[in-house]
């Protein structure tokens, strides 16, 4: 039993979101785009968020850097959901504080075991914190 | 740095590499040309100092060479004239002093000659052996004076003198101004010529210098163009680069939306317990998935049709108010926070298009007025007769477009990216395909906007009278790719 914040801007996949988590015991609320994600993030204290990287009105980095800004939303592990592939987002990804990554499409099974898995580690194991700190080129493999 | 980073380098080395043969083959040319011409002017600049320098050289040894001898003569005509003196001498005053000084001066006079024959060449030569056998009788003529006036015959060694003596000298001089003047000539001429060459020298030696001065600039000219041509076609092939880069992250976002639509709803279905109306909507979903991935596909395609010049279109008149009609109905059912107003000329002719090539114009301008409208606002819609034309345009009241970006939004691939627009989806290809499609009836599309209060699209099309050359049903077969 967790509480859960989605931001996606596309109406089908929010749809789907739902649909995928209606089979599991979390609390979710499925937002449009960042600035409402955040809102409800602050409103509810979530133990994950779990956000689209290209939305209008704020997008998923600027979400993930207003979490980090915000001390008692700063241990929230974050799971991105992107549409691309290449490997230099997904660096910049981690280096911006991503707990983990989905790539679209996912499958609705695929995206509860992510989920499950992130709920399952212990806070603060996720890298969220301690690579932000990095420059992302380093952290570029 | 990153793979990707890398690839893109990779592909810049190999279009580069491509481009290479037919990037300015005519700047090639004109450098070959300007580079030879160089070389031949200063081979020929060479050669002109070097043949110049010989001539000059010659030239002097001549002049210098008939000045020494011109002295040498008249060091012989003073030596004849100092022997005539001092025999004269003698024969006023026989003494042995006198006598003497006869004999030194007959010998001056042999030194003389036989500085001429030494110095001079073969003509000088015959000349001084002459000169030394007329002297030679001249020599013996003096002997008999100076026997004669011994004895005390003055009046014999004055006859003597006068008769046998003198006109061996005189013939001897005789010969020497002869001979002087020539080589004075030759010397005047070798002087003359000396001059001659100076003057050619300096006339020909700045033209030279002009025409390599006028060869090295075209050369560097030349070469200046061909590397802006380089650079030019190197900034073009790395913006390409960059546009592909961005066309296949945005293409890449583009498929992913509906394919998650698809993969999902359809993994729910499979293995999840649905009622049958459940079932329908999930379906449902997926179709409305199918479809956006279908028309993604489709519009890639036309336009590469399109811009290649391959595709093929009938046109016929066409109603543009019906048109219009039915697509603001279906934008209404699937767009209801944005009202359409239609303003349509009710008296509007027919343009000369095809029906469904004018639907993607008229569903791509509306969906394009729609999608750069966050705030809803009223996207208006209106037609109108202007002599020979129709004009459409479609007026919003979104997020406008930079003045220096109003063209670019017609070029395939290059959505504008800045903070207003990195979010609003797209492919790039809306637009490009309006253009296409416009210029293919002949017609011209263009955009005015003031950013912040939205943007207005124009289009003009010619009415089907106003196109003789474009009868209906005429297919036009090539479209010159923008």
């Amino acid at each position: 039993m967790a509480r859960l914040v989605f931001c996606e801007d596309q109406e089908q996949i929010r749809k789907l979101i739902a649909l995928a988590m209606r089979v599991t015991t979390h609390t979710i609320e499925v937002t449009a785009n960042g600035r409402e994600g955040l809102a409800a993030i602050e409103r509810t204290v979530p133990d994950l968020v779990v956000t689209d990287l290209r939305m209008p009105d704020m997008d998923g980095f600027a979400l993930a850097d207003a979490l980090r800004a915000r001390a008692p939303l700063r241990h929230i592990p974050i799971l991105f959901i992107t549409a691309s592939v290449q490997r230099g987002q997904i660096a910049e990804l981690r280096a911006r504080g991503a707990a983990d990554h989905l790539e679209k499409p996912f499958s609705p099974v695929a995206l509860r075991e992510k989920i499950d898995e992130l709920l399952s580690k212990p806070p603060g194991s996720t890298p969220s914190r301690p690579t932000y700190l990095a420059e992302p080129q380093q952290v570029v493999t | 740095m990153s793979p990707r980073v890398v690839e893109v380098h990779a592909y810049l080395v190999n279009e580069r590499a491509s481009a290479g043969p037919t990037l300015g083959a005519s700047s090639t040319r004109s450098t070959r040309a300007a580079t030879l011409g160089l070389a031949a002017v200063v081979l020929s600049l060479a050669l002109f100092s070097i043949f110049s320098a010989y001539r000059t050289e010659t030239l002097v040894d001549r002049a210098t060479f008939q000045d020494t001898l011109d002295h040498a003569y008249r060091d012989a005509n003073a030596a004849i004239l100092g022997a005539e003196v001092s025999e004269l001498e003698f024969l006023l005053d026989p003494s042995p002093a006198k006598r003497a000084d006869f004999m030194a001066a007959n010998s001056a006079i042999d030194e003389a000659i036989s500085r001429i024959a030494a110095m001079g060449d073969q003509e000088d030569g015959r000349l001084a052996d002459e000169l030394l056998g007329l002297h030679l009788q001249y020599v013996a003529a003096s002997a008999r004076v100076v026997a004669a006036m011994s004895t005390g015959d003055i009046a014999e060694g004055h006859r003597v003198d006068h008769e046998e003596g003198d006109p061996f000298l005189n013939l001897m001089r005789a010969r020497l101004t002869a001979a002087t003047g020539l080589r004075a000539a030759a010397a005047d001429e070798a002087f003359a010529n000396l001059r001659e060459t100076a003057r050619w020298i300096l006339l020909v030696a700045p033209i030279v210098f002009a025409i390599g001065f006028t060869l090295m600039a075209a050369l560097w000219r030349v070469l200046g163009s061909y590397q802006r041509a380089t650079r030019k076609t190197y900034d073009e092939i790395a913006q390409l680069s960059k546009l592909r880069g961005e066309f296949v992250s945005t293409v890449s976002h583009e498929f992913r939306t509906p394919l998650t639509g698809i993969q999902g709803f359809s993994e729910i279905m499979r293995d999840e317990e649905l009622s049958i109306p459940e079932m329908r909507e999930y379906a449902g979903d997926i179709n409305k998935d199918a479809r956006r991935l279908a028309r993604l596909i489709s519009d890639m395609l036309d336009l590469d049709r399109m811009e290649s010049g391959l595709m093929t279109v009938r046109l016929v008149p066409v109603d543009l108010n019906r048109l219009l009609t039915e697509a603001a109905a279906q934008f209404r059912l699937d767009a209801d926070d944005h009202p359409i107003e239609l303003d349509l000329d009710q008296a509007l002719p027919k343009v000369l298009g095809d029906p469904d090539g004018l639907t993607q114009v008229i569903t791509n301008l509306l969906s394009n007025a729609i999608k750069y409208s966050p705030d809803g606002g009223a996207v208006e819609v209106r037609t109108e007769r202007v002599a020979t034309a129709v004009t459409l345009t479609v007026r919003d009241h979104g997020i406008g477009v930079p003045a220096d970006q109003l063209e670019r939004i017609f070029e395939r691939y290059s959505r504008i990216e800045t903070a207003a627009t990195q979010n609003v989806q797209g492919t790039g290809l809306g637009l490009p395909i309006v253009r296409q499609l416009v210029q293919i009836y002949q017609g011209s599309v263009w955009a005015t906007s003031s950013p912040g209060e939205g943007s207005v699209f124009h289009v003009r099309l010619p009415l089907p009278a106003a196109s003789p050359a474009l009868h209906a049903m005429q297919p036009l077969p090539h479209v010159q790719a923008a």
